[in-house]
């Protein structure tokens, strides 16, 4: 019997997600944003073969290697000592000098380089780079105060950046979202303490915190974002506590609560969904805001550590100095091209997940 | 003569006991003073005990002075200068408090504007020479073993109240200065190496050492600033601290400050004194020339201040950032010659920076990775690429002064070496990731480095620089005050920091041995040396000045060769901006103390240049531009031979 | 109703107590406390400046030295720091009787009494004379009478047989009594900082605060009145530029541009108003004028971000509004389109924002670090955040009771603003 209920739910859900999708197909805007931005996104995991000082395949004496490519699997060494491809440097193998040898000497051995031949990190202690270069075919977007390419860095940072904000919007609509949305459906004594507990929790000093820890632990990804769930998701539930205090008053709750249904099915299967407006409104701007916290970490110094790229980094050395104007105008326009892209996308999915079909009346 | 002693004692004892029972309300306060005033100023002192007259005596009693020699009054202050105008200048932060003495006044500010101008030590040291010059002394006396000074105050020397200065004021300050409550340990560090003073007359007092030490004459007579007998009697420590919070005590200095001129965390304003006691002493005749010092505030933010200058909201300016000086000087104001900008090079101590090994941790207590360190940090590469080869290279504790030992190797870029370092320390193979593995352990050669973010750009090119070569540099930020607390509790492999120059080495505050183990110290290596301890031991009884540089350039030396701070750059100039209405001393900046301050006690407005300034701004019409560079000092010391 | 918002003033009590409980733990955590800052000072021969590029800062006569032991425990004496941790926060609530004026005083093995000067009263020196019983001390004032207010005590016995020992006062001082106590750093009492920062935060804050409003929402009724058309692609692509670009680099932008320096001259370079000594001489009307043209350019740098928030959450909640059932009943009723949007499906859709407005409150009148910072502007969020750097803990504790009274008396605004938009929330 209860599988069965089960079942059933699962074929309506599936239904309705479906049309909402066809829905959201036809929101061409929101849908193209949509394509856009996650082919982005998924394409700057691939940023290390296109974007890269080191080759993506090297033969040498009939073997092949493939540094660049083992850069994107995290965690995976791709360091190859000069000494292993005959090249007399120490450290690890200069490749665009080794191609351009190779070239010139004829030899059998060859390697590919990526389109984009700059990485990241590469500063004035390397021959390409100089200090405030402005944009030019070498360095797209110039370089930054200490030599680096700013394209490269931009373009890292970008999945860095979405990365942590697409991680705690989640975390925190998780939480946010079931805590706002018991205390407001359940309110009474339950609402009170926890009501007291975020509280007191909103009102940590969480610069402290976070100077506190770093003192202690190293600032890692994983770490900034365990800091910024902690207090994030507390202004979620602001919403979802008033929403649901006030779709608890309307009549399809109380008919619900009169047919006996579970409190959990009536949560999440009648108020959710109707409450779930400002929420989504908010989604677009819960990954901006996740974006401009890492960018306000970076500039306060408790962000990722350096030589990280960061957008926040770049917007601070570009502010020192405004002359240099590609380095303030990459990462605002970095920050506003995703901002917009997103906010059309949350445009799209909050008509499709309008159930009413949206319509002017006159 | 034991008669007159006699009633002398008798007079000042009286006096002594009068002022104890001052107090009450101010306006009785007041009339006390000016009742007071009237009967110091009565005060007849025979010549042999500091009055009038002793000036023929002193010679004979032992006393010494300076008079100033033929040829270097200008060093005094410029004969050209005429009093007048107001001097506008930013300060990046308002004194925590208006006094000199006690919690929170050890700032920079508070020692070069409010302490200097306003107050005055015994004796002073000479700006070229560092011999000691009059003060608030006239003649000062060394007793055989040195280990007891006698200064004779000037009769002439008055308070802003009127009062003379006497020899109960040098008792006062010392007593406030060794009072705890003021909550300011190191003045009763410093303070209490000598016995209470005593005064002999009422112008001559004497002040005994408890150790010899060259250092005795130095602190007692030209750092204690006085303040006044007659207000410190109504005061203990803490009224002291909490009544002179925002308060200025009279002084016998040139300036003066209002009470309503200070508006807290905006501005502060300085008065010059008519009525300033040594205004027609030829030491100081052409010297304090603005009539108003207004000491406006503008917080982190440098920009900011940058942009006053420009818009003239500010008369001048220090550049710190070779950046801005090379690339954002050049406008309209300074092409036209209206904003003048010079590098004026002095002989300013310049300190030590650069990255400082913790000796006591693996990995930097092997001297072959410290070495293969220095090696490898390109310093050369960054000065040319990033600082528009500004800087000079540093290669001692006392880069630039006399006390720089010569023969220091020079640690120049050189990767082949460190490697054969680091093979000998072995260090012989890289792991999977690049990284060089110590063979015999097998320990990864990785250190963190903690920063706080703004030196950021320094850091991440040495970060380069090793990785190339195999030495993983970690870098993490953190704010400024928990780097400073990990690294006096010595819980750091590598920091970067810097030392402030001091006029005088102070080599024992942080190279002696046994703080090497000790926390909370200036010895942030761990440097032990015993040869080090004996000449720290004989420095400070070394009275020759020469005899103190040999002994310096010693453990100069010897510290260089342990080798434990690899030693960044260095800047032999100060570079100044300044609006074109300002008459000056061709030297600009004082040689032993040049920087910014300099201009408060040597400028003067120049109210012809002013008009003319107007009137070329008005016109457009463009001024005469001056040499980039003011080498006015090293010339001078080539003269001299120095 | 009444009832409920009474008991929810009443509910304050205890998250304070909570919040500072927790807040004050945390600091004393924090590496690098006043104690430290104190040594650091000492070490570098009192020398405040930090280091920049090419070597170390001013030059001084006196090098650095090193803190003995015994001023070290005067500073934590000072500082409160010789006490458990729970006795320090009960002191700073006012409840446990706080040491001060503390003074040293020592007794050789055969000294029994002694005689110590223990500052001033009405002008006079004050001296006391201390008994001692064993290692029970009693303080008798000069008349013979015991002393009210001096207490001693034992602080150690050394091995010759002699006694150091402390001699204090006592006081209930703290947050109870209005006392926020001193800020280490300007030695000053914590309200009195306070106080004129707050002012200026919140003459930015409230200023900015309804032209925010007075802004978004109509833009937002309009964007979704004209739902798609170019109007609102424009003013959502506009709103979104100004909300990529942080309201601090904008500022700074700003300053440069047109603060006279390099540019145009038509603003002030930063402050609050006129350097004071002008500001006073100015009558009134040149006053609000001069007030005014200061604040142009940070309350725009300073709202700038919350026009998107503000004006699309407007907008998606007037939307959703329209498309309910009881505005088709409405427009099948035949009312007019604009009673119809602005009596029926406005008073619904503020609700989200409505119950946003407590917490807006705060963060508005928590001032902004950065923006203050860049303007020249002593406010409260610059003070906060320079308490913290400096730990300067009377001061964050002192930043940290304002805040947390705003944003639970803003929580309470939010509920109370809910049920009076929407008469169907009902508080128990």
């Amino acid at each position: 019997m209860a599988e069965n209920q089960q079942n059933l739910n699962n074929e309506i859900s599936v239904s309705i997600y479906k049309k909402r999708w066809m829905k959201f197909k036809s929101m061409k805007r929101g849908y193209y944003s949509f394509i856009i931005i996650v082919s982005l996104y998924l394409l700057s995991f691939f940023f290390p073969v296109l974007i890269n000082s080191k080759a993506i395949v090297v033969s040498y004496n009939n073997e092949l290697y493939f540094p660049a490519v083992l850069d994107i699997i995290p965690g995976v060494s791709s360091y190859y000592p000069g000494e292993r491809f005959g090249q007399n440097i120490p450290g690890e193998a200069d490749y665009r000098k080794l191609n351009k040898a190779w070239q010139e000497e004829n030899s059998d051995n060859w390697l590919l380089m990526p389109l984009y031949q700059s990485d990241p990190y590469e500063d004035i202690t390397s021959e390409n780079n100089k200090m405030y270069e402005s944009p030019s075919a070498n360095h797209w977007l110039g370089t930054d105060n200490t030599g680096r390419d700013v394209f490269a860095r931009l373009c890292y940072a970008f999945n860095i950046s979405i990365s942590f904000a697409l991680l705690l919007t989640v975390i925190n609509y998780i939480i946010g979202i079931s805590i706002g949305g018991a205390m407001g459906y359940f309110g009474g004594k339950f609402d009170l303490i926890l009501q007291r507990i975020i509280e007191v929790w909103a009102n940590l000093p969480m610069l402290f915190v976070i100077i506190i820890l770093s003192s202690i632990l190293r600032p890692s990804f994983t770490l900034l974002v365990a800091i910024y769930t902690l207090i994030n998701w507390i202004f979620l539930t602001y919403y979802m506590r008033a929403e649901f205090y006030r779709e608890k008053a309307k009549d399809y709750v109380a008919a619900s609560i009169s047919m006996g249904q579970s409190n959990r099915t009536i949560i999440f299967r009648h108020i959710l969904p109707n409450s779930l407006v400002p929420v989504i409104t908010y989604f677009p701007f819960s990954i901006v805001a996740g974006i401009a916290a890492l960018v306000s970490l970076d500039f306060l110094g408790f962000g990722l550590p350096p030589p990280t790229p960061s957008w926040g980094q770049m917007l601070e050395i570009g502010l020192q100095d405004i002359n240099k104007w590609w380095m303030v105008f990459s990462p605002i326009t970095a920050q506003f091209m995703t901002l917009l892209l997103i906010v059309f996308v949350g445009e799209a999915i909050r008509e499709a997940f309008d159930p009413k079909v949206y319509s002017r009346l006159r | 003569m034991k008669l007159s002693i006699l009633r002398i004692l008798l007079l000042s004892s009286v006096l002594i006991l009068f002022f104890n029972c001052g107090g009450g309300n101010e306006a009785k306060t007041q009339t006390q003073a000016a009742a007071k005033t009237v009967e110091r100023a009565n005060l007849k002192v025979p010549a042999e005990l500091g009055g009038e007259g002793f000036e023929k005596l002193a010679e004979k009693m032992g006393y010494q002075t300076y008079v100033i020699q033929p040829g270097e009054e200008i060093i005094f202050g410029d004969p050209r200068a005429k009093k007048g105008g107001t001097l506008r200048y930013i300060h990046t932060l308002f004194p925590r408090t208006m006094r000199i003495y006690g919690q929170n006044s050890g700032q920079v500010l508070n020692r070069r504007t409010i302490q200097e101008l306003c107050y005055e030590p015994l004796i002073s040291l000479h700006p070229v020479t560092l011999e000691f010059i009059p003060g608030l002394a006239s003649h000062w006396k060394i007793s055989e073993d040195k280990m007891q000074f006698w200064f004779r105050i000037n009769p002439d020397a008055r308070w802003s109240d009127g009062m003379p200065v006497t020899s109960a004021d040098v008792i006062a300050t010392w007593d406030l200065l060794m009072d705890e409550t003021i909550l300011e340990p190191s003045q009763q560090i410093i303070y209490g190496k000598y016995e209470r003073p005593v005064a002999v007359s009422d112008y001559i007092v004497s002040v005994k050492a408890n150790t010899l030490n060259w250092r005795n004459l130095l602190y007692f007579g030209s750092s204690m600033y006085l303040l006044p007998a007659h207000i410190l009697a109504d005061l203990d420590g803490t009224a002291y601290l909490e009544e002179y919070l925002f308060k200025v005590m009279p002084g016998t200095g040139p300036y003066t400050i209002h009470d309503k001129d200070i508006i807290n965390q905006e501005s502060f304003t300085l008065t010059r004194r008519d009525d300033y006691w040594a205004k027609d002493d030829p030491f100081t005749k052409h010297m304090f020339n603005f009539d108003k010092v207004k000491v406006s505030v503008v917080k982190d933010n440098d920009a900011l201040k940058y942009e006053k200058l420009k818009k003239g909201e500010t008369d001048f300016m220090e550049i710190s950032r070779s950046r801005r000086w090379v690339e954002e000087t050049d406008f309209e104001a300074t092409q036209k010659g209206w904003l003048k900008k010079q590098k004026v090079y002095s002989d300013k101590p310049r300190g030590t920076s650069g990255y400082f090994f913790n000796m006591r941790k693996w990995p930097f207590d092997d001297k072959r990775v410290r070495y293969a360190f220095s090696h490898l940090y390109n310093r050369e590469q960054m000065n040319r690429e990033m600082y528009y080869s500004e800087y000079g290279m540093m290669n001692s504790l006392y880069s630039g002064t006399i006390y720089e030992n010569p023969d220091n190797p020079t640690f120049p870029y050189d990767p082949e070496k460190a490697v054969q370092l680091l093979k000998e320390a072995g260090y012989t193979k890289r792991n999977e990731d690049g990284w060089l593995v110590h063979e015999p352990t097998g320990r990864v050669l990785a250190f963190e480095l903690q920063l706080p973010k703004n030196y950021e750009y320094m850091a991440t090119p040495v970060q380069q620089m090793l990785k190339e070569y195999g030495m993983d540099m970690q870098i993490k930020f953190v704010d400024y005050n928990t780097m400073i607390k990990n690294v006096n509790e010595r819980n750091f492999s590598i920091s970067m920091l810097a030392y402030s120059g001091v006029s005088f080495p102070n080599p024992e505050t942080s190279l002696k041995s046994d703080l090497a183990d000790k926390n909370d110290n200036n010895n942030v290596w761990g440097f032990k040396s015993e040869r080090v301890d004996d000449l720290c031991e004989e420095y400070d009884i070394a009275f020759d000045i020469n005899r103190r540089a040999e002994i310096v350039r010693e453990i100069d030396g010897i510290f260089n060769e342990v080798h434990p701070t690899s030693y960044s750059i260095v800047r032999y100039f100060i570079r100044m901006m300044w609006w074109d209405k300002f008459g000056y001393p061709e030297w600009i900046l004082e040689l032993h103390q040049g920087d910014r301050w300099s201009v408060f006690k040597y400028w003067w407005l120049d109210t012809e240049k002013e008009a003319v300034l107007k009137q070329a701004m008005e016109n457009d019409e463009s001024l005469p531009l001056l040499e980039l560079e003011n080498k006015y000092w090293p010339k001078y010391k080539e003269q001299l031979g120095i | 109703m009444a009832t409920y918002f009474l008991r929810r003033l009443l509910l304050i009590i205890p998250t304070f107590l909570g919040s500072t409980i927790l807040v004050f733990t945390i600091l004393q955590l924090a590496p690098g406390g006043p104690l430290e800052r104190t040594i650091q000072q000492l070490q570098s021969g009192g020398m405040g400046e930090m280091a920049v590029e090419g070597g170390g800062g001013s030059g001084s006569i006196t090098g650095g030295s090193i803190l003995p032991e015994s001023a070290m425990k005067e500073l934590k004496r000072f500082y409160g720091f010789d006490k458990p941790i729970w006795q320090r926060y009960l002191a700073w609530l006012g409840v446990w009787p706080r040491g001060i004026k503390h003074r040293d005083f020592s007794f050789d093995s055969e000294e029994y009494q002694i005689e110590k000067r223990v500052g001033k009263r009405s002008g006079q020196i004050w001296r006391v004379d201390i008994h001692r019983d064993g290692e029970d001390f009693t303080v008798y004032e000069k008349d013979g009478t015991i002393s009210e207010v001096w207490e001693a005590k034992l602080e150690e016995k050394n091995e010759d047989g002699s006694i150091d020992g402390v001699i204090f006062q006592t006081e209930f001082s703290g947050v109870l009594t209005g006392n926020l106590g001193k800020s280490y750093t300007f030695a000053k009492p914590v309200t009195e900082i306070m106080k004129p920062r707050f002012r200026i935060s919140l003459f930015f804050g409230l200023i900015g605060y309804f032209l925010t409003y007075a802004i978004c929402i109509p833009l937002g009724i309009r964007k979704a009145l004209n739902h798609g058309s170019p109007f609102d692609f424009i003013s959502s692509v506009i709103i979104f530029i100004a909300y990529s670009i942080p309201g601090w680099a904008l500022g700074g932008v700003f300053l440069v541009l047109l603060g006279g320096g390099s540019f145009w001259d038509i603003f002030p370079l930063g402050g609050f108003h006129a350097p004071t000594e002008i500001w006073e001489q100015m009558t009134l009307w040149e006053k609000i004028v001069n007030q005014a043209h200061h604040a142009v350019l940070p309350i725009i740098s300073w709202f700038i971000t919350s026009f998107a928030t503000l004006t699309v959450l407007m907008k998606n909640s007037l939307l959703e509004n329209l498309s309910q059932d009881y505005i088709r009943t409405a427009f099948a009723k035949g009312i007019a389109e604009k009673r119809v949007v602005w009596v029926h499906a406005f008073r619904n859709s503020i609700i989200p924002i409505a119950s946003g407005i407590g917490h807006i409150i705060a963060i508005v009148i928590t001032g902004s670090y950065l923006i203050e910072r860049v303007f020249n502007i002593d406010g409260f969020g610059r003070m906060g955040f320079q308490a913290i750097l400096d730990r300067d803990y009377p001061v964050t504790m002192g930043f940290l009771v304002i805040v947390v009274l705003i944003r639970l008396l803003g929580n309470i605004i939010s509920d109370f603003a809910l049920a009076t938009v929407d008469p169907r929330i009902r508080f128990k």
